[in-house]
């Protein structure tokens, strides 16, 4: 036996690789689910929360993204990491989702933040720079704010974000900066 | 191609991105280094979008509702994951290729035969009397129409004198 196919309840799912608990994810061992959904669902949740703009949207797309990785595990190239594939799955869902919903902007269901959890201390002054920053994100192309977002929430490298995007290294590059100048120049009030 | 350098200004600002994200190599960024310490501007261009990459990473996480495992567990259950290993998908898909391009082999060949049995059809009259063509001068064979080689049997006769004025189906021989 290999030490791909050991059984996920011989040891914690929280410290076994990050393709091991897909696969036992994928047959549906006991915890494995649950420690999959618990290591990156609130990532996946987060990430596409942004590209769509709506927290329940946002959550259906999670599950979505899920199901198919566990569905098509058999298809993961381990040279990338297991939260650049769920990124791509997730982003390819969400950009279907919006070209089925062109009413994206007209729609006026704010963001959910319910269940996030707020930082320790959060000041009035920072909390409205945080509100006044999400809102700025939904002013940038979209190509724009997943690289953004990929960057500098996640900390992805350069490669990573090229891989879930599907562009090159220097477009990335070129899109980091670019989003980095709109976004200054939207939140100018803020800046001191 | 540039007719003016960039200025200092304009490459510090154009690197800093990279710097941030420490995609600048050693030189170039001593370089931009140098020039910071001398440009309030420029200092305060990469303050401001290190502010804003800061404040990108300090947004507070998202938590996902309860139940999102569960709900899986059940989807799971009503069609389960096919067990098949990164080979084998592989595999299925190369099959599912070949088998396709069979599929279109076998088609293209089927229309092509028959359109060569179409247009071939109205050549394939009734032959001349036998006997005309037996009297014909074997050296200067008639002309005859070339048919498709998808209409021609496999044993198409080859490019002998012998069966060159043979006008077309087998006739019997005539009897003196």
């Amino acid at each position: 036996m290999s030490a791909q196919d050991l059984p996920i309840d011989h040891g914690s799912p929280h410290d076994v690789d990050d393709a091991v608990l897909l696969r036992a994810a994928a047959r549906q061992e006991p915890g494995a689910v649950e420690a999959l959904v618990a290591r990156h669902g609130d990532r996946v949740c987060g990430f596409l929360t942004r590209i769509v703009h709506d927290a329940a949207w946002a959550e259906d797309l999670t599950q979505e993204t899920l199901l198919r990785a566990l569905r098509e595990a058999a298809d993961y190239d381990a040279r990338w990491s297991l939260r650049t594939w769920l990124f791509r799955i997730g982003r390819n869902l969400a950009l279907d989702l919006l070209r089925r919903e062109q009413s994206l902007r007209a729609r006026s269901r704010a963001v959910g933040f319910v269940g996030s959890a707020p930082p320790a201390v959060v000041t009035a002054e920072h909390q409205e720079f945080q509100q006044a920053l999400e809102q700025a994100l939904q002013q940038l192309p979209e190509g724009f704010r997943s690289v953004f977002v990929l960057g500098c929430g996640e900390n992805l490298s350069y490669e990573e974000i090229a891989a879930v995007l599907g562009i090159s290294v220097k477009t990335v590059s070129s899109r980091l900066h670019r989003a980095r100048l709109q976004l200054r120049t939207l939140l100018g009030r803020y800046q001191r | 191609m540039r007719l003016w350098p960039d200025s200092p200004c304009t490459r510090a600002r154009r690197d800093a991105s990279a710097m941030l994200d420490g995609r600048l190599d050693a030189a170039a960024r001593a370089t931009l280094q140098h020039h910071l310490h001398g440009c309030p501007d420029c200092t305060n261009e990469l303050q401001q979008l290190a502010r804003v990459s800061r404040a990108m990473h300090n947004l507070p996480p998202f938590r996902l509702a309860d139940g999102m495992a569960s709900r899986l567990r059940r989807q799971l259950a009503t069609a389960p994951v096919a067990s098949a290993t990164p080979g084998q998908n592989a595999m299925r898909q190369r099959l599912d290729f070949w088998v396709s391009a069979a599929a279109a082999a076998i088609l293209v060949f089927a229309l092509g035969y028959w359109c060569g049995r179409k247009g071939a059809a109205p050549e394939e009259r009734p032959a001349p009397a036998p006997d005309t063509a037996v009297e014909s001068p074997p050296t200067i064979p008639p002309p005859r129409p070339v048919a498709p080689s998808h209409a021609v049997p496999e044993a198409a006769p080859a490019p002998n004198a012998r069966f060159a004025n043979f006008p077309g189906p087998v006739a019997p021989p005539e009897r003196r």
